[in-house]
């Protein structure tokens, strides 16, 4: 199991030095020359001599590797630069954001697995019966409908109709709840399918069919056993759906006004704000490594043909 | 004395399928004994198990006739009674040892599953008792504490023996226990299925294409195509002066030591056209008359002993 462990987190290690160079890359060789940004920001006028001043303090004259590595010492240290446009260090920006997104994220993601884990194994038990066939019907109609079209339906009957739920204003619980969701209505239709569907193939497995000819309970085939194996699957699934839910929310604080970081970065994208944008790139990697991480572990720790090493992995 | 099992003018029909996997199929079973199914691939020796169990896939489209374990009417029982029955009355071992197993339980926590359950034992007598069963087919008791991917197959094999006889059932329905096995562990695990009989008293029907493994321990045989049996007899009978030309043909397909080398093995011919009425081995029989595609033939008393269905040899 450590080997393993060690395996994968040098992987994980080795995508985010990728990433921070292709973020560092895209800082040099998008945007033109920054020091021309930063005194067209500032009002001075570009003459060579100012360039090259500023290209100076910039540290732009020195070699591209030098320049890496101490872009790369900042941002260890929490320095992402300033923004362009408002002057404010990236960092305090940041730390306002992140925590506003963090909630949508992880209450969008407690929201699935709250809903999809009990739906998605009673429709696998009750396959093809009524509770089965209007789930499905349910979870389709989710997956059908893009997700800031539920955002636009759940605000009008929610806010507008009923008068129920806030859409703008401080960051209450009550106001989480539109926006978590929205996030959450196309995920949980997703893995409601992907939970009835590695619940189902479980039960065809022939390790059912054996406790079922000893005639054990179907209670006990269904939690002692085929639960944890269709866990597995999920499991991995999920690692990476967390963090397509910290992209996934951009459109759905937009459209709630909802403080976090998509909003943050739609704004920056708008003002081609670069540091900003570097910033959103390394963290949402730094985010992604992360999660990937924890899921694996997990999986470690759930499936023993991962932890020992061996057999036919699912 | 009543058999324990009785199956009477058993059919099994699937969906769109022309004729019955099982098709008006008649045996019986006395304690103790051993009933050899021998037939190829497709001859409904798994349907005719699954059938026995009252395991119906969905794609079943009608069942009839009679199947009872000592006297009990089995086609149509509720749900619960006949998990009473299944594992202490009547169990199986399974054609497939490698996914028989659940992947991610240790074979002791599988063990005590099913001992939980059917017999009430703790988890510590559970233990001592599945030491005792592994030390009867003769594997180490370190098993228990291994998953199923770290045995090998001989192992998982015997493992399945042991959890049958754990709940030392009156009937065992053995769907090719062999047959995934190399040819010097199955002659072991034969012996270990002879042996557990006798400690147990269990009867034992022995499904199989292997005929050397039935004539070994079988009783009876009784030899199956395309869903009927064709010939039904004593295991020396059936063997020694088999009647039917379809047993004649598979008998003569096993390579024998006093052959000479250089005499090519019989092949059994292909049939030509789909079968329309009749003998359903009529394409393929050497000894065909023409009343052969005409009739049917029944299965009555051949002339040396036991019952064969053919117009040419009865």
């Amino acid at each position: 199991m450590p080997g393993y462990l060690i395996k994968k987190l040098g992987r994980l290690l080795l995508v985010l030095i990728g990433v921070s160079l292709i973020a560092f890359g895209m800082t040099h060789w998008i945007q033109g020359n920054p020091a021309e940004l930063v005194l067209a920001q500032t009002g001075v006028d570009p003459t060579q001599e100012e360039i090259e001043r500023m290209e100076h303090q910039l540290g732009l004259d020195r070699s591209l590797p030098e320049q890496y590595l101490t872009w790369i010492e900042k941002v260890l240290q929490g320095d992402f630069g300033t923004s362009y446009i408002t002057g404010v260090p990236v960092k305090e920006e940041l730390a306002y954001r992140v925590p506003a997104t963090l909630k949508l994220t992880i209450g969008a993601f407690l929201v699935t697995l709250g809903l999809a884990v009990p739906l998605g194994i009673w429709s696998a038990v009750q396959k093809d019966k009524l509770p089965d066939v209007l789930t499905r019907g349910a979870a389709s109609m989710g997956l059908a409908v893009p997700g800031f079209i539920w955002g636009l339906l759940l605000c009008y009957w929610f806010s507008v109709r009923l008068g129920l739920l806030p859409m703008t204003g401080e960051q209450t619980f009550a106001r989480l709840v539109l926006p978590v969701l929205t996030l959450s209505l196309p995920l949980t239709s997703r893995y409601i399918c992907v939970i009835r569907g590695c619940i189902l193939e479980q039960l065809e497995e022939g390790y059912v069919f054996l406790l079922r000819s000893k005639g054990l309970r179907e209670r006990t085939i269904l939690w002692g056993n085929v639960l944890k194996n269709a866990a597995v699957p999920v499991v991995s699934l999920l690692g990476l759906s967390l963090g397509s839910l910290l992209g996934g929310s951009v459109v759905v604080e937009s459209l709630f006004s909802w403080p976090g970081l998509g909003s943050y970065l739609i704004t920056s994208i708008n003002n081609r704000d670069y540091p900003v944008i570097t910033a959103y790139v390394l963290l949402m990697a730094v985010a992604f490594v992360l999660i990937n991480g924890l899921a694996d572990l997990l999986l470690c720790l759930l499936d023993p043909r991962i932890r020992l090493g061996g057999g036919r992995q699912t | 004395m009543e058999p324990l099992l009785v199956v009477e003018h058993f059919s099994v029909q699937y969906q769109r399928m022309d004729r019955p996997a099982v098709d008006d199929v008649s045996l019986s079973l006395n304690p103790g004994q051993v009933l050899g199914v021998v037939g190829e691939s497709g001859c409904g020796k798994t349907t005719l198990i699954k059938g026995i169990l009252g395991f119906f896939p969905h794609c079943v489209a009608g069942v009839a006739g009679s199947v009872r374990l000592e006297g009990k009417e089995l086609l149509g029982l509720p749900d619960k009674e006949r998990r009473n029955l299944l594992g202490t009355s009547m169990d199986v071992i399974a054609q497939d040892s490698g996914t028989s197993l659940n992947p991610m339980k240790r074979i002791g926590k599988q063990f005590s599953q099913i001992l939980g359950e059917k017999l009430g034992l703790s988890y510590q007598s559970s233990m001592i008792y599945a030491r005792e069963l592994l030390a009867r087919v003769n594997c180490p008791k370190e098993l228990l504490n291994r998953f199923p991917f770290q045995l090998s197959g001989g192992q998982r094999q015997r493992v399945l023996i042991a959890l049958a006889f754990a709940l030392r059932p009156k009937l065992l329905l053995a769907d090719e226990p062999t047959s995934a096995l190399d040819v010097t562990v199955q002659g072991q695990v034969l012996r270990e299925l002879e042996l557990l009989r006798r400690d147990c008293k269990s009867a034992i029907l022995l499904i199989s294409h292997n005929l050397g493994a039935v004539s070994r321990i079988a009783d009876q045989v009784a030899v199956m195509y395309q869903g009927q049996v064709v010939e039904y007899g004593e295991t020396h009978q059936v063997m020694d002066t088999p009647s039917h030309p379809y047993t004649k043909g598979l008998i003569a397909c096993v390579p024998s030591l006093s052959l000479p080398k250089s005499q090519r093995l019989y092949n059994i011919p292909q049939g030509g056209k789909e079968w329309e009425g009749g003998c359903r081995f009529a394409s393929r029989c050497p000894e065909r008359i023409p009343d052969c595609q005409r009739q049917a033939p029944q299965l009555r008393p051949g002339k040396k002993g036991g019952l064969v269905a053919c117009h040419c040899c009865g």
